[in-house]
């Protein structure tokens, strides 16, 4: 006999994970214990011979729980311990960083049970078990023990307390378990419990409107396929054209019901734990057009708690809306008091009495390169850490940016990016930012030493920061967003980095966002840029057919043109001589080398839409215009010297529309001529310096037919390409880059001139 | 063409022309006429006093000119303080070689601003200099308390914002005239005489007073903010503005209530007595857009309930306006 030492790394605790090590050991008839430790789990075992702990290890492996996440697990030979037989003991650590899981979806076993009517759950909405349920939105301190989360206003009944309490049970440890005798419950103003879900579902199905309190928030939902439903939704939400998520019952309504074709990535997300809304292309679906009436691409999520099951279970349609449940701009409504006092306009709320203590909206997620693609990072993936390989040696706390904002806490080996928090114009929004910061230090009990704000001084983050007695490092926008997926693909030196995005303070007081930088070893640099144009002010980022009009002037393309322009946009000479004349006085003007303005001056060219409902609006147009084609090699020429000319693919564009090109060929031109530009610098880069990494982030690489050209052209160059699968690449990534940049310059080499100290 | 040259600045005989037939004549009363090295008023205590002096260019613009700004820029500060400004110093630099046809129309706007307030420029002095292209005025005004309107702890929970006129329009006025843009519409300086404007108010029942100069409503708000543990909360449809001015901001991409009025004051006043002060200060010609637009919340800092439903932050830029929107 012979004794190991096994250690595991990772999300290990509160997912079931001893009493899996407990229920493996004893079908191996393996002596020893497991507890919990600072960073995981250690198992002390007691085995024949090494191969035989190695087979222990090995079906660790493949076996574990489905919400653990293990990094690494290491072994070594101890001195020989005596043990009769196999137990879990208490957990010793004492400032230890223990880890909180994301929410889960409803697992099999769990929804079997609730539609089996034999069960005691039957029809239950609450029931979870050790491998589903709610964990973040509900923990409120760690350790998470129930009384630390706010299901602790319910006490277990006996057959529950027995079940939390047997190792062999599912439920054993599973905080949130509960049953319909002692657990929380549905109601509406009429009704409560099942009555109340057939109510809202009566609603739905009559065409009216409710919003359910669900796992991180309220949803606003209606039938998807009811055209009146949705308009009157629109009305009420002020959006005329964002996309609503819609729901769905089970995969197979998608795959056998509907033969849409999905790959096999895209079918384990979408059924994953973490059940984001998976971002398809579905031309002619059978939905209503105003669920998105900008293209194709439908946002679909799967049915991930039994509240949401048992409503579709009611509902005639097979698809129901089921977008955030706030008005345009706030953060979603999480209690019953605001969600009715915001949501007036709904016909029936659906309301429970289990407390969401964290806010979290749904993720957002796509596949590129067969792998995850996360454009909205919440539900299901917050706060998974990010790792690192060795410590900080501070406590640090990026605040992040303005829009899109998130938070990150930098601790020992760890980032912890928070949810998605949102827009910080917004009073509601900047609370929630506020409440997060506060949230996430007590959850991980770890005060913050530092903060990493943005270098924009007018961003809310910077605002805050400047009112904290902390030291602070300003950032550089477009190296954290460099920095953001350098950190989830554990790069720490030696990359490009092409960060296109809509806007960002540079380090020269201009607006940066169309940014390639070089990091060899350990000298960061900014290697070229998008030539700079003027914008005017905000109101360039708000009407997209400014930016148009600049470039075309930039670029002496202007004079020649005013016709197109007039007849495109429905604008007369006047108002074009008056922006011609704002933009040679430089009035509130500055210069961009934003990519983002790009792309949406062309998307607004080519649709004539003049102004954004939304970021990236005319964005989303240009690349939903270039669906419509075919891929292509075609594309127009940029020149690189010491920075990036736009002036041939602008003038490109025009003679193209001008001559009456389709404009789903000139849209798909377009996007090939940045993936080529961006080709082109990498073999310079690659040439120059060596580098054969490339980075993408930045807001723009939310656009999936530039990433996937991108990616492809660079695979075949032979370059490897670090794309974002935790992080989103748009703002939202942008706290944890901060953070990483800080781990990267006090434990590795780093040069570069792009922060500022206070 | 008549120009200025540095003798009327000198003391000698140059200056003493100038004075007598430019000044005296012209802002002639018992105090100014003696041309005393000091000039001797009387007042009763406790007494305001503010100074300000002012550049701009263009120096003529639609609705004023840098004359009528020097005298109500000054006397406004008194206005809004809670004073009726009485007595005005009056000093020029000016450059080298201005034309004096230019020159006699500030001196004629500013006898005509001073008469509208009710103000005797009782001293005065006059430089020129080489280096500049506009003139430079300095003024400081001295008046009378009524009751002080800038003590911050008056302000209380639900007391009502109001706005004393359409905002924005003396910075979209100026930037128009600066830069030919070719833009339909003209639109004047709000610059006016303030204290005419409030003067009617029932002083007790005005808890305080700013006039939105340089950062605009914005600026007032939140500089208020900063002294207090209250906030404001706006509603953006209340909020006056012109259509032109409007659209000409957005143009730009500018915030309207961050731009600086000349003519605007901002006030709070008792909640019960917003309705009564409204229709009094739109009896005044400079009033007549006057809106309660807001009220004085628990939460320290100012909120924006917009059009599209949202609260917005309204804050003031750090440094030079840097677009955010992404
Ligand atoms: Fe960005
Ligand atoms: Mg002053
Ligand atoms: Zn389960
Ligand atoms: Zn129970």
């Amino acid at each position: 006999m012979k004794t190991f030492l096994v250690k595991v790394q990772g999300v290990v605790q509160g997912v079931g994970f001893r009493p899996f090590i407990y229920n493996l050991a004893k079908k191996l008839n393996l002596p020893g214990e497991v507890k919990n430790t600072s960073s995981g789990v250690e198992i002390t075992v007691n085995t024949k011979n090494k191969k035989e702990v190695a087979k222990f290890i090995e079906i660790i492996k493949t076996d574990a729980p489905l919400l653990s996440h293990i990094v690494d697990i290491q072994c070594k030979e101890i001195e020989f311990k005596h043990f009769d037989e196999f137990k879990i003991i208490k957990s010793e650590s004492k400032n230890d960083i223990t880890f909180v899981s994301p929410d889960a979806a409803l697992c099999k076993k769990c929804e079997n049970e609730l539609f089996n009517p034999n069960d005691r759950r039957y029809l239950y909405p609450f029931i979870n078990c050790i491998n589903c349920g709610p964990r973040y939105s509900i923990v409120k301190e760690i350790p998470y023990d129930r009384e630390n989360t706010t299901m602790s206003i319910f006490k277990m009944c006996k057959e529950c307390e027995e079940e939390y309490n047997s190792v062999v049970n599912r439920r054993f440890h599973a905080q949130p378990n509960c049953c319909s005798i002692c657990g929380p419950n549905v109601y509406t103003k009429n009704n409560k419990g099942f009555d109340a879900i057939k109510e809202v579902a009566k609603v739905v199905n009559d065409g009216g409107i409710i919003a359910l309190k669900g796992l991180g928030g309220y949803h606003l939902i209606c039938d998807a396929t009811n055209d009146e439903a949705i308009k009157k939704l629109r009305i009420h939400k002020k959006r005329e054209y964002k996309p609503f998520a819609v729901m769905i019952k089970d995969l197979n309504i998608l795959t056998d019901k509907y033969k849409l074709k999905l790959s096999n990535t895209e079918k384990l997300i979408i059924t994953s734990p973490q059940s984001p809304i998976l971002i398809v292309n579905w031309p002619n679906h059978p939905l209503s057009e105003y669920v998105n009436p900008l293209n194709n691409r439908l946002g679909i999520m799967i049915t991930y708690t039994p509240l949401h099951k048992l409503l579709l279970n009611f509902i005639n349609t097979d698809f129901i809306v089921a977008t955030s449940g706030n008005l345009r701009d706030e953060p979603i409504a999480i209690d019953e008091e605001s969600a009715e006092k915001t949501l007036q306009f709904v016909d029936l709320f659906l309301h429970h009495n289990r407390p969401i203590h964290n806010r979290v909206d749904d993720s957002v997620a796509t596949v590129i390169n067969n792998q995850i693609y996360i454009l909205r990072r919440a539900r299901g993936f917050a706060p998974y850490p990010i790792m690192l390989k060795k410590s900080l040696n501070k406590v640090v706390l990026g605040v992040g940016t303005h829009l899109k904002n998130t938070i990150s806490l930098g601790v020992k080996n760890y980032i912890f990016p928070s949810q998605y928090v949102g827009d910080l114009d917004n009073i509601k929004s900047i609370k929630f930012f506020e409440e997060t910061i506060d949230k996430i230090q007590k959850l991980f009990k770890s005060k913050a030493d530092l903060i990493i704000t943005d270098l924009h001084p007018d961003y809310y983050t910077s605002k805050y920061a400047s009112k904290i007695n902390k030291p602070q490092i300003s950032l550089q926008h477009h190296v954290a967003h460099f920095f953001s997926v350098m950190a989830e693909n554990g790069i720490e030196d030696n990359c490009i980095g092409i960060i296109f995005d809509g806007l960002g303070l540079g380090c020269d007081k201009k607006i940066w966002g169309g940014e390639v930088f070089t990091f060899c070893n350990g000298i960061l640099e900014r290697y070229t840029h998008i030539d700079y144009s003027l914008q005017i002010g905000n109101a360039s980022s708000k009407k997209p057919f400014l930016m148009t009009i600049s470039y075309l002037k930039k670029y002496n393309l202007l004079n020649e043109n005013t016709l197109l322009l007039k007849k495109i946009y429905n604008i007369d000479d006047n108002e074009i001589s008056f922006i011609n004349s704002l933009l040679d006085k430089k009035l509130n003007c500055i210069e961009t080398s934003s990519m983002g303005r790009l792309f949406e001056a062309v998307g607004s060219l080519l649709s004539g839409v003049k102004e954004n409902e939304f970021e990236g609006h005319t964005a989303i147009i240009l690349e939903s215009i270039a669906e419509q084609s075919n891929d292509m090699e075609d594309h127009y020429k940029i020149s690189i010297d010491d920075t990036i000319k736009l002036k041939n693919l602008i003038r490109g564009v025009i003679e193209d529309l001008k001559k009456g090109t389709q404009k789903e060929i000139i849209a798909r031109k377009f996007h090939n001529s940045i993936a080529n530009m961006i080709l082109n610098i990498c073999i310079k880069i690659r040439d120059e310096k060596n580098l054969t990494n490339v980075a993408l982030s930045g807001g723009v690489f939310q656009n999936i037919i530039l990433t996937k050209k991108t990616v492809n052209l660079l695979n075949n160059a032979g370059f490897k390409v670090a794309l974002h699968q935790k992080l989103p690449p748009n703002d939202g990534g942008i706290s944890a880059g901060q953070v990483y940049y800080y781990y990267l310059k006090t434990n590795k080499k780093l040069d570069g001139k792009f922060e500022k100290f206070w | 063409m008549k120009i200025v040259t540095k003798s009327i600045g000198s003391g000698g005989a140059g200056t003493n022309k100038f004075i007598n037939e430019e000044i005296v004549k012209r802002f002639s009363n018992d105090k100014l006429n003696k041309l005393r090295d000091a000039s001797l008023i009387e007042i009763s205590s406790p007494i305001l006093i503010s100074t300000d002096s002012f550049t701009i260019y263009p120096e003529f613009f639609p609705g004023g000119d840098i004359g009528k700004l020097s005298v109500f820029g000054t006397c406004n500060d008194i206005a809004v303080s809670g004073g009726i400004p009485e007595y005005l110093s009056f000093s020029l630099v000016l450059p080298d070689g201005y034309d004096w046809n230019k020159l006699e129309k500030i001196l004629d706007s500013t006898k005509k601003a001073a008469d509208l307030v009710g103000v005797e420029i009782v001293t005065g002095d006059t430089k020129v200099v080489d280096g500049i292209t506009t003139p430079i005025i300095n003024t400081t005004g001295i008046g009378k308390l009524r009751k002080d309107l800038n003590d911050y702890s008056n302000i209380k929970l639900g007391d009502k914002v109001i706005i004393t006129s359409d905002i924005a329009r003396h910075s979209v006025s100026i930037l128009l005239t600066r830069g030919d843009l070719g833009f339909e519409g003209d639109i004047e300086s709000d610059c006016c005489n303030l204290y005419d404007v409030i003067k009617g108010l029932d002083y007790d029942k005005v808890s305080f007073c700013r006039d939105a100069t340089r950062g605009g409503v914005a600026a007032v708000l939140n500089e208020i903010t900063s002294k207090i543990k209250f906030g404001f909360y706006l509603h953006e449809s209340k909020i006056p503005i012109s259509d032109n001015v409007k659209y000409f901001c957005e143009m730009i991409g500018m915030n309207p209530l961050q731009m600086a009025n000349e003519g605007v004051a901002v006030l709070i006043v008792d909640s019960d007595y917003a309705n009564d002060a409204v229709n009094i200060i739109r009896e005044s010609e400079n009033g007549r857009k006057a809106e309660i637009v807001g009220e004085v919340i628990n939460e320290n800092m100012v909120l924006l309930k917009t059009e599209v439903g949202g609260e917005r932050v309204v804050d003031i830029p750090v440094g030079e306006l840097l677009p955010r929107i992404c």
